[in-house]
């Protein structure tokens, strides 16, 4: 018994010096592969009565199961299967993924929707430090354009990209609005490098008025569209200024480890 | 015994089981996984060439090559060993190269008999030109000549190819978005491109190559930022572009009648959305390994690309054996070596 243990000790230690791997060339099987997410689609995110949803599969013979979540629960049932495009009309997060009897479920995808209640468009912003020159969308207006960016941020001018620790944004609101909540959207996509907002200040004339600390930062997340939310005191404002904080140091998980983290942002929505 | 061969064995293969709800197959009721369309089908081999990182560590594998012994060449940036050398079975022949820390493009070219590598190297901002075995013969540094540059850091080379005259052709496709045009001494004949939206403009002008399939040699550019696959005449003129949405194309293989380009992003430019997409002698979109059914609308247009299955990562390159077999290498993949797709 001690020759066949000490036998394949040997054996153990001479394949475990060896240069190479045994080369094990086989052809993989179906269940090794998960199905890409299925793709939501709409004409408008933001969308003053209604929109139009479409979720479209990934690969044929794949079934596609979503749930829509808004402040009335418009769908009870956690998963419904997909037939036909969903329309919506209130703020709303459809969330969808798709199965497949050969292959692993996909990873959910999902995509928020909102009801303009007050257009922006004619306030008055600036924004310190400036976004990066890469990533200048189109200018300042872009955050309060009524028009959402896409996870495709590459050719996008729909996006601010910011590789600094804090940005301050001052709002000048005309007329003033009766306001208690402030939304920020935002992209998260940690595999280029872009985690989510770390922290949220929205201040007038030095004040507090509400706040916001995201936890979750620098936890490991999928490729997504994030709108974080603060709640304010509900009143007429005609000046706000929102301080944005970004990861200052992206934590050890990730490849980049103890660099400054993006922050990308691409509108700001008030109700 | 190989997994498929005891499915033979045991008569299992075949058997029509019921599934358990959906989502769930029995564990031994296996499948092989093809993917791609129409008449370019593949099986999937994701051991090839996998070899011990702790002698034959990669990073990124960029590109992969071909010489007509058969021998597959791998460039990856990791200095341990630029250049790693398969047969097509992925076994190790050799390896080599110490000094390419931005290795990143990777060319074969036949000079009268004798093959030559040309790498691209975007940390060293040079293309430098080698034998098989590494012997390094000439380099083609940053091009000040040209006068559109006044740093070397501003020239970023991701990719050559050389013309049937022994003209050299860099894409500068990091960089300041110019293609540089030697001749085979390395003299300086013409620049043009550059970073831009028009026509012969390009935002990464990623992968280059020769397409000889009319008869008369043109230039075959990808503009991976803009989706599009860009002909040049071999003078630098423009001719036409093939648009294909939602598909971030590297460079241009051409092998028999088709183009085969690997995907490093698709859709929306998500990160590991990448898949493979095969054109024919038309221009047109016939298969895509890993990615959605190519569909086209009654005006001819490329419906927009995306990632189907999680196959792949971020594909930066393919080579095409004779027997039709794509090798596949890989960007940001988690230091993976190349994967290979079997024609069915």
């Amino acid at each position: 018994m001690r020759i066949v243990l000490l036998s394949f000790a040997v054996i153990y230690l001479f394949n475990s010096c060896k240069n190479t791997i045994e080369n094990i060339s086989s052809v993989s099987d179906t269940k090794e592969f998960q199905l890409s997410s299925p793709l939501i689609t709409t004409e408008k995110t933001l969308f003053k009565d209604s929109t139009l949803l479409v979720i479209e599969s990934p690969y044929p013979g794949a079934v596609l199961w979503f749930e829509a979540i808004d402040n009335h629960t418009q769908y009870p049932i956690p998963n419904i299967q997909y037939e036909s495009p969903i329309s919506l009309k209130e703020n709303t997060i459809l969330r969808a993924y798709a199965t497949h009897p050969e292959y692993q479920t996909s990873d959910t995808v999902s995509l928020e929707v909102f009801k303009i209640k007050h257009s922006l468009q004619k306030s008055q912003i600036s924004i310190s430090p400036r976004a990066n020159p890469a990533y200048l969308g189109k200018g300042n207006s872009t955050l309060i354009n009524d028009t959402k960016g896409s996870v495709s941020f590459r050719n996008s001018d729909e996006w601010l990209g910011f590789d600094q620790p804090k940005i301050t944004i001052d709002l000048v609101l005309d007329p003033p609005l009766l306001i208690d909540k402030i939304m920020i959207s935002s992209l998260i996509d940690q595999d280029a490098w872009i985690f989510p907002l770390a922290e949220i200040e929205v201040k007038k004339a030095n004040k507090v008025l509400g706040s916001y600390v995201n936890f979750d930062a620098e936890n490991a997340t999928n490729a997504k569209l994030k709108t974080f939310m603060v709640k304010i005191p509900n009143n007429h404002y005609n000046k706000l200024t929102i301080e944005l904080t970004s990861v200052i140091n992206i934590p050890d998980w990730h490849p980049g480890n103890g660099t400054q983290a993006w922050l990308f942002i691409d509108q700001i929505l008030v109700e | 015994m190989k997994r498929n061969e005891f499915l033979a064995t045991a008569g299992l293969g075949t058997l029509g089981l019921g599934l358990s709800g959906w989502g769930t197959l029995p564990a031994f009721a296996l499948k092989d996984a093809v993917i791609g369309h129409g008449s370019h089908q593949y099986k999937v081999d994701l051991n090839w060439g996998a070899l011990n990182p702790n002698f034959y560590p990669v990073n990124d594998c960029h590109e992969m090559v071909q010489d007509k012994k058969g021998l597959l060449y791998l460039l990856t940036n990791h200095t341990a060993n630029n250049v790693l050398v398969y047969n097509t079975s992925g076994s190790l022949v050799n390896s080599w190269g110490n000094e390419y820390p931005g290795a990143h493009g990777l060319s074969i070219h036949d000079e009268n008999g004798t093959e030559y590598l040309y790498i691209s190297d975007n940390n060293r901002h040079e293309v430098i030109k080698t034998t098989l075995d590494g012997r390094v013969v000439q380099v083609f540094p940053f091009p000040i000549e040209s006068e559109k540059y006044q740093d070397p850091s501003q020239y970023i080379p991701t990719e050559t190819c050389v013309a049937p005259n022994g003209d050299v052709y860099v894409t500068d496709g990091y960089g300041a978005q110019y293609i540089i045009h030697y001749n085979s001494k390395g003299t300086l004949l013409n620049v043009f491109g550059g970073k831009g939206t028009q026509k012969h403009q390009f935002l990464n002008a990623h992968g280059i190559c020769i397409d000889q399939r009319s008869g008369t040699p043109s230039l075959l550019i990808t503009e991976r930022q803009g989706n599009e696959l860009k002909r040049f005449d071999l003078n630098g003129n423009y001719m036409s572009s093939t648009h294909l949405p939602g598909a971030y194309i590297c460079r241009p293989v051409i092998h028999e009648k088709e183009v085969y380009l690997a995907t490093i992003w698709s859709g929306n430019g998500g990160e590991n959305s990448g898949f493979i997409s095969i054109l024919d002698h038309n221009n047109k979109l016939v298969s895509a390994p890993g990615g959605i059914t190519p569909v086209y609308n009654k005006g001819g247009e490329l419906q927009k690309m995306r990632q189907g299955l999680k196959v792949f990562k971020h594909p930066h390159d393919v080579c095409i054996d004779k027997d039709h077999n794509i090798y596949v290498t890989q960007w940001n993949a988690g230091k993976t070596y190349p994967i290979k797709l079997i024609r069915i």
